[in-house]
């Protein structure tokens, strides 16, 4: 079943999948059924998944080549003609082929996911003018129940996917509005700038996830950059056992080092290990959004938001991108948006965590 | 014995990534492996020996906030052997060891 934005007890409107220039002839999840199926030889299983892994690299290379080329002329188009993006939910029924089985009879997550991400689509529309990870109106497809015990939430480059927790280290990952909006973040950054998923630009791209997610969770529930449950990065996942260790969310961007936080990060460019996870060293420019947006004041999905929205768009922002490069580019943005109050706060907020703007 | 050849004595499993950032690990002495957890690990090491294998075996999990896995092995004789999986790749049998480790 397809759902739109539009069908609130569900369903008054179904629509198939656009279709898109995908010219592969097998699909994708074909092949990773046969990857790992047991019953065929290993040689065979192992040309299956180098196919699947070629396939997936042209897709993302052809995708970011088109929208590369295209970017401004496509903002345009999306701007007068686009549709707003329609849902797609599935179910995995616990295992781990994509998308699943489509939803027929949507039961209560299906439908609070349904909810949480046309919220996002609408954050990032009202906020932000943006239609869509794509600016064009992608579609927007949500996978639930994937594996078993599965605890995490993923962005696969062509559509969300929400594992169950194991229920001792965390829930559902779809509680956590944010979590929903870190990953659809995801699909943003793979269109404009396709920040590397590795060092410096890696955490760059956390951190935009991170900080659209969390300034998301704040206009859902009308914070305002006070309130310090909206600088905190899954909050509603971690599961009782853990919440009865004291830990009460994954990341603080306000506090990344803070006890409270199931993965503290280092707060000061100076602490930072250049071989870590992309989530770790995010936590330095988390740091340095949440304290300009402080420094501003009210609401962060004011300036502070489209400062960081002017920077992730930005063609001068480039796929390897260093701290340092994305600072400069806040900066400006900064004057261009607030003036000179705004570019002296921005770069005293890089300036505490250690990266000269 | 390994797919390698080599006689295994200890395994060390590590766990990154996913939304979590989280990073957990576990050891594990060869002996006290299951069945279906040497069954896995042979095929992996399997796949990892074949032409291109190890470079298929880590890109295995396209996208943001995948997890990964680091293997290292062990041997008797001192010897020691890493391989990087992603997610899309690592048996089940494995990596659910992985989970059965705590922050």
């Amino acid at each position: 079943m397809t759902l739109s934005p539009n069908g609130s007890a569900g369903l008054t409107r179904t629509s198939a999948l656009r279709p898109r220039c995908h010219c592969f002839i097998i699909p994708s999840a074909v092949l990773r059924r046969y990857a790992a199926d047991a019953s065929i030889d290993d040689e065979t299983r192992q040309r299956l998944q180098a196919t699947v892994v070629e396939t997936e690299r042209l897709r993302g290379l052809r995708e970011a080549y088109r929208s590369a080329g295209l970017r401004d002329a496509d903002r345009l188009v999306a701007e007068v003609d686009a549709p707003a993006p329609s849902q797609h939910l599935f179910d995995c029924k616990n295992r781990k082929a994509l998308p699943g089985k489509a939803v027929a009879r949507p039961a209560a997550e299906f439908k609070k996911v349904f909810d949480t991400t046309a919220k996002v689509a609408e954050f990032y529309l009202k906020v932000l003018g943006r239609n869509s990870v794509d600016n064009k109106g992608f579609d927007l497809n949500s996978s639930l129940h994937y594996g078993v015990a599965y605890d995490n939430a993923f962005w696969n480059g062509n559509q969300m996917v929400y594992g169950d927790g194991d229920g001792k280290l965390f829930t559902q990952m779809y509680l956590s509005p944010d979590v929903i909006g870190h990953e659809l973040t995801h699909g943003v950054t793979q269109n404009e700038s396709a920040l590397r998923y590795e060092n410096e630009s890696g955490a760059l791209n956390e951190s935009l996830s991170d900080v659209f997610g969390a300034v998301f969770n704040q206009w859902l529930n009308h914070w305002d950059v006070t309130e310090p449950l909206g600088w905190l990065i899954g909050a509603g996942i971690i599961a009782p056992p853990y919440q009865a260790k004291g830990y009460s969310c994954l990341r603080d961007m306000l506090t990344p080092g803070a006890q409270h936080c199931l993965s503290p990060q280092p707060e000061l460019y100076s602490q930072i290990d250049p071989s870590a996870d992309v989530h770790e060293n995010s936590g330095v420019p988390n740091k340095a959004f949440a304290l300009f947006a402080q420094a501003l004041g009210g609401q962060a999905w004011g300036t502070a938001i489209l400062v960081w929205y002017d920077v992730a768009t930005n063609r001068a922002l480039r796929s390897d991108a260093r701290f340092s490069e994305f600072a400069k580019l806040s900066v400006a943005a900064a004057k261009k948006r607030g003036g000179a109050k705004a570019q002296a706060a921005c770069r005293a907020a890089w300036k505490k965590v250690g990266v000269k703007a | 014995m390994t797919a390698a050849g080599a006689l295994l004595s200890q395994l060390r499993l590590e766990r990154r990534g996913g939304v979590a950032g989280l990073k957990l690990s576990v050891e594990r002495e060869a002996a006290a492996l299951t069945a279906a957890q040497r069954h896995a690990l042979d095929q992996l090491l399997r796949q990892a020996d074949a032409p291109g294998g190890a470079a298929a075996l880590a890109a295995a999990a396209p996208g943001a906030d995948r997890l990964h896995y680091r293997l290292q092995l062990t041997h008797a004789d001192g010897s020691q052997r890493s391989l990087d999986i992603g997610e899309d790749l690592m048996p089940e049998p494995l990596a659910a060891l992985a989970r059965s480790a705590t922050t």
